[in-house]
């Protein structure tokens, strides 16, 4: 169970470059809930994921997995509990090392790295039935160089990476964003697979009003640092683009609905 | 004859330098760092080997000091670059700079003769060897040694992360490896080599001096960059530390090469600069011809099909 309790983030602070990105959030999540966060350019939604995942170490507030404050753990202390997914999929996984060498990196998550081999035979037979699951044929193709494969080949792995070890909580920065319109159809189904098979808890950002709205069992609008919007259940199921587009324009007054928002 | 001579010696040179350029290896490509440290680093080694050798120390016992020496100075650089946050090539010029007077303390002076100590290469001859020889053999021995532990140490789950840092920092954190460390790790090991690769030259050119690692990063980078125009850059980790050996023998003899034609030795700092520019110039143009090459070629089959 995830608990964020005020915390605030403002970059910049005392320069003419001041920007307020998280400002007093509290949220709590349930095992097993599936949120989508939506919300324009700078709303806070990335701010939020990297605050969770402790990219930078937030102002003030509590960050709390399972009860445990986490809040002042370092990045790498956290990815024990943390699995993620990136918008960039270079980002999620070493290029110069075979596709099996880096799920064994994966795997190891949260543990201390020893002196025994990076990679035991009886995981092989592991990572080939995990990568046989994505349908890419990556099972063939253990060996091969990251660097070789595609964007989308590549998220598709940072997500079995991501997973490989269940994490407390995954998360998902527009992970889809980068891939054309079928990979990306693709890694989501694969995405609503994976947390759906292993019941775990997810965060994902999302542009996709309709995607928000189809997946996972609660949404949430951001605004400015905000949440503004939170919904649940069955109520959630009933949403309309339309009516969170009405929403967007309610909160935030006469400012247009920025261009990314009305995609789709 | 002497060219044989200059030949022979320019191989057991490589191999011995050779060693150096596999710790240049580990930050330049591995980590993705240029680290300065190197040059002072390796005098260090030279330095540290050289005072224990006049107190009739063990060789191989000199070999070893120095290595440790060596990975004290990495250690620096390290903490340096994580904990201060200094920029790794800051943080090696700061820390090469450091060394020179830490080298002089060592040795008291910025020379030592060691013509008279014992060194690992004197039982050559007592077994009808020449030093050359038995400098080679003990060369390539301690070549195989390093090898076999980097082989090993980098197939590891620590090896494994040391290496993904170089490629990618951001994905290492998010499986729970602390950068810093790992960076800390990389630079701690690659100067150990260095060092090690200093004292093993000191015993075999016959003095410890200050100025003995001037250019050394340059000279591991030329081997590394003609190791890798030779055999490729995408070879098996096996496969590209013996081509950085194989580079250092090869910019050895360029060496003693151009040396036997009359070129003075003053000069062979510039020529080694000028080296190391071509190898790492050559792999580019050879890409840029061919790409135009091919683009000649495919757009003339493409115009002639559609005229």
């Amino acid at each position: 169970m995830l608990k964020i309790e005020h915390v605030s983030k403002t970059f910049n602070l005392g320069t003419i470059n001041e920007k307020k990105a998280l400002i007093d959030i509290n949220l709590q999540l349930d095992d097993g809930d599936f949120v989508t966060i939506i919300g324009g350019n700078g709303a806070g939604k990335s701010t939020l994921m990297n605050m969770i995942a402790g990219v930078y170490p937030i102002d003030c507030g509590h960050i709390k997995l399972d009860d445990k404050d986490i809040s002042l753990y370092p990045e790498y202390k956290r990815a024990g509990l943390i699995g993620r997914v990136f918008q960039d999929p270079m980002m999620g996984t070493a290029a110069d090392m075979q596709i099996d060498e880096n799920l064994a990196m994966a795997k190891r998550r949260g543990q201390k790295r020893t002196l025994k081999w990076g990679i035991k035979k009886e995981e092989k037979k592991l990572y080939y039935d995990l990568l046989k699951t994505l349908n890419l044929g990556l099972e063939e193709r253990m060996t091969s160089k990251v660097g070789l494969l595609s964007g989308g080949q590549r998220q598709a792995l940072t997500l079995l990476m991501a997973t490989v070890t269940k994490p407390k909580i995954l998360l998902l920065d527009e992970h889809t964003a980068a891939l054309d319109p079928a990979t990306s159809a693709k890694v989501l189904l694969l995405t609503n697979k994976i947390v759906t098979e292993q019941k775990l808890t997810a965060m994902m950002v999302t542009h996709d009003m309709q995607q928000a709205i189809d997946v996972g069992n609660r949404l949430i609008m951001m605004y400015n640092g905000q949440i503004i919007y939170d919904v649940k259940g069955e109520e959630k199921k009933k949403l309309t683009v339309p009516f969170l587009l009405k929403k967007f324009e309610e909160a935030s007054g006469s400012e247009f609905v920025n261009d990314r928002m009305l995609l789709k | 004859m002497s060219l044989f001579l200059a030949l022979q010696s320019a191989t057991y040179q490589g191999v011995l330098w050779g060693i150096m350029a596999v710790g240049v290896y580990i930050t330049f490509r591995l980590l993705d760092i240029a680290d300065m440290t190197c040059d002072g680093s390796f005098a260090t080694g030279s330095a540290v080997c050289a005072v224990i050798l006049t107190n009739h120390g063990n060789p191989l016992f000199a070999v070893l000091a120095a290595t440790l020496a060596g990975a004290l100075a990495g250690f620096v650089t390290g903490l340096l670059h994580t904990k201060c946050k200094i920029p790794a090539i800051l943080a090696g010029i700061l820390a090469q700079l450091g060394l020179y007077s830490i080298n002089l303390r060592i040795m008291g002076k910025s020379n030592i003769p060691l013509l008279q100590t014992e060194s690992l290469y004197d039982w050559g001859p007592m077994i009808g060897l020449t030093v050359s020889q038995s400098t080679l053999i003990v060369g390539v021995i301690a070549v195989a040694i390093v090898i076999a532990l980097l082989y090993w140490f980098f197939g590891t789950e620590l090896g494994n992360a040391l290496r993904a840092t170089g490629n990618n920092e951001q994905m290492v954190r998010a499986v729970g490896v602390n950068t810093d460390y790992t960076k800390l790790l990389g630079l701690v090991i690659s100067n150990a080599l260095i060092a090690l690769s200093g004292a093993m030259v000191g015993q075999s050119v016959g003095y410890g001096d200050v100025k003995i690692g001037m250019g050394a990063i340059v000279m591991g980078l030329a081997s590394i960059v003609i190791g890798e125009v030779i055999f490729g850059r995408y070879g098996s980790f096996l496969k590209r530390l013996i081509a950085i050996i194989v580079g250092s023998i090869i910019y050895r003899i360029i060496i003693a090469v151009v040396i036997q034609l009359g070129l003075s030795t003053d000069d062979l700092k510039l020529l080694t600069a000028f080296i190391v520019a071509l190898a790492l110039t050559i792999p580019v143009l050879m890409a840029n011809r061919k790409q135009t090459a091919n683009y000649k070629k495919l757009t003339k089959e493409v115009d002639e099909k559609n005229a």
